[in-house]
């Protein structure tokens, strides 16, 4: 027996379990570098357009979507327009995708806050991270060796996925974020307290915050702020549609979009400040300049930070154990949330219960994970992320835009949120939907296309690059197309379909 | 710090938190009525 569509248990619930969603690893690591690179304190000036233009019209948006036709984000495709049920299904692919390495990184965090405790990555967190650590092969091919500590961190973060989503939405994923959420932020307040009291702080402040009006000129930062709302929120991914479609039938899905939207914008804004302090710590520690010690990503949170928390003492011990709990907490609020958006679709294509496809996804995402746990685990994580970012969830997003703003109509939506919202909408946003972003989308696809034929991406050989990269695009178009010939077997969604419209 | 680079973080704090602090004020108002 089918059963009926689960709810959130509170409106404050699925508010911190989307803002949970949004808030990831690129909050942290990628965000203040991104600020710094592309002119400061001015790049603010094209993040807070990007924010009111994109981030919060496409949250309104996909939360519209989800609410209005009750339903995952293929099955809310299918409902609007049948043709494109397949666009469902990409981005719920592309999420499962990404869990696979997400996890690895997650298990990385694992094993360095255990490290974090004695400092245990060494004199050289470089030599360490690369090969102490990870043992990394010379090439994409080399599979020689499976890295047990990685492995196991993996099977860990799947069978916490698996315990959260098993017990549901309400019992499991709200619950989780309703702790872990308010516990990240308090620490994060605690680490930018104590950054900001550091010896030379203000030097990594100044930096971050001091405006380069000449960058703003450059079309490529405006794309740089674009690019960090879209990927930032969650967008694209089949993640908001699937838990706004868990809210009750009245529900304020503006004022929701505006909060999450602030809310993710206002955390990544915290840790620039609080990575950047540190930072400006280390320059002056070391006597070097800032730009000698600034990284992002990887590098950042497994080898620059390593260093920092080396020199600091004690306080390198307990900022070392927080800023990886940080990661952890923040990884796991958006891997539980990549699950759910492809738990939500297989239960509304097959009817089947929870449990059983909870379990699946996790079982079958933990053995193909282990093909990152490899020594050439590292170059596989690269590419794949590059090709789903640059390419899998920004042509969905831009689809999404032409589909939702041509095909089914934006002013569907927009009627739909405006008559359960506290505040209404105007037609900007349709303007904004029809023309802005796919416009803003196309442009960022086209620099990405361009700049990856003029130099292949990280210098990878070609032929990593159509494996690992291009091959992962094709297979998840063609798996969605198949995918949505299938018939809707889910006998409770036709019971929703006529409150859907 | 400098002058410059408070008033950006100053600029920065102000949009994104009053944004916040403003949407969360709403959300109680429309919740009570």
């Amino acid at each position: 027996m089918e059963e009926s569509r689960e709810q959130w248990g509170s409106k404050i619930g699925f508010l911190l379990a989307a803002i949970g969603s949004a808030v990831g690893l690129g909050n942290i690591w990628r965000f203040p570098y991104l600020v710094y690179d592309n002119g400061g304190g001015a790049f603010l000036v094209p993040y807070f357009i990007a924010i009111i233009t994109a981030a919060i019209p496409l949250l309104i948006l996909e939360y519209g979507m989800g609410h209005k036709y009750k339903a995952s984000t293929p099955l809310a495709f299918a409902r609007a327009t049948k043709r494109w049920e397949w666009l469902g299904w990409w981005p719920t692919i592309n999420a499962f995708i990404i869990l696979t390495y997400y996890s690895m990184i997650l298990s990385w965090a694992i094993k360095y806050l255990t490290l974090s405790f004695n400092k245990g990555w060494g004199s050289d967190p470089n030599n360490y991270f690369y090969n102490d650590f990870l043992k990394l092969s010379s090439s994409p091919f080399e599979f020689t060796a499976i890295i047990w500590t990685v492995l196991i961190g993996i099977a860990l973060l799947w069978v916490v996925n698996w315990y959260i989503c098993y017990r549901g939405v309400k019992g499991g994923i709200e619950k989780v974020n309703k702790v872990l959420l308010p516990m990240l932020i308090i620490i994060m307040i605690i680490i930018v307290i104590r950054g900001v009291t550091l010896e030379g702080a203000t030097l990594g402040l100044n930096q971050l915050f001091t405006p380069d009006w000449n960058k703003v000129k450059d079309p490529n930062v405006w794309i740089a702020a674009y690019g960090q709302v879209f990927f930032s929120l969650s967008l694209g991914m089949g993640i908001m549609m699937t838990y706004s479609s868990y809210l009750p039938k009245k529900t304020d899905i503006n004022n929701s979009a505006f909060m999450t939207g602030f809310a993710n914008c206002g955390f990544e804004f915290l840790c620039s400040i609080g990575v950047f302090s540190i930072l400006g710590f280390m320059a002056t520690s070391q006597g070097v300049a800032l730009d000698e010690v600034v990284s992002s990503g990887i590098g950042l949170a497994f080898i620059v930070f390593p260093k920092v928390f080396s020199t600091m003492g004690l306080w390198g011990n307990i900022l070392g154990v927080l800023f990886f709990i940080c990661l952890i907490f923040a990884g796991l609020t958006s891997s539980v949330s990549l699950v759910e958006a492809v738990t939500a679709p297989i239960i509304d294509k097959t009817g089947w219960k929870r449990h059983k496809v909870v379990t699946a996804i996790c079982t079958v995402g933990f053995i193909v994970s282990i093909a990152f746990a490899t020594n050439a685990g590292l170059y596989l994580l690269d590419i794949v992320d590059n090709f789903i970012n640059n390419y899998g969830i920004v042509v969905v997003g831009l689809l999404e835009a032409i589909v939702i703003g041509w095909i089914i109509k934006p002013e569907t939506i927009r009627k739909h949120t405006n008559s359960i919202s506290y505040f209404r909408i105007g037609k900007w946003w349709n303007i904004v939907i029809k023309f802005i972003t796919p416009v803003i989308l196309a442009f960022m696809l086209i620099s990405s296309l361009i700049n990856e034929f003029n130099n292949p991406y990280g210098g990878y050989p070609i032929a990593a690059l159509c494996t690992y990269g291009w091959a992962i695009i094709g297979i998840g178009i063609i798996a969605a197309l198949l995918i949505s010939r299938r018939p809707w077997k889910n006998k409770s969604i036709k019971d929703n379909e006529g409150e859907a419209n | 710090m400098t002058a410059t680079a408070i008033a950006f973080l100053i600029f920065g704090s102000t949009v994104l938190y009053g944004g916040l602090i403003t949407t969360i004020i709403i959300s109680i108002k429309s919740s009570k009525k």
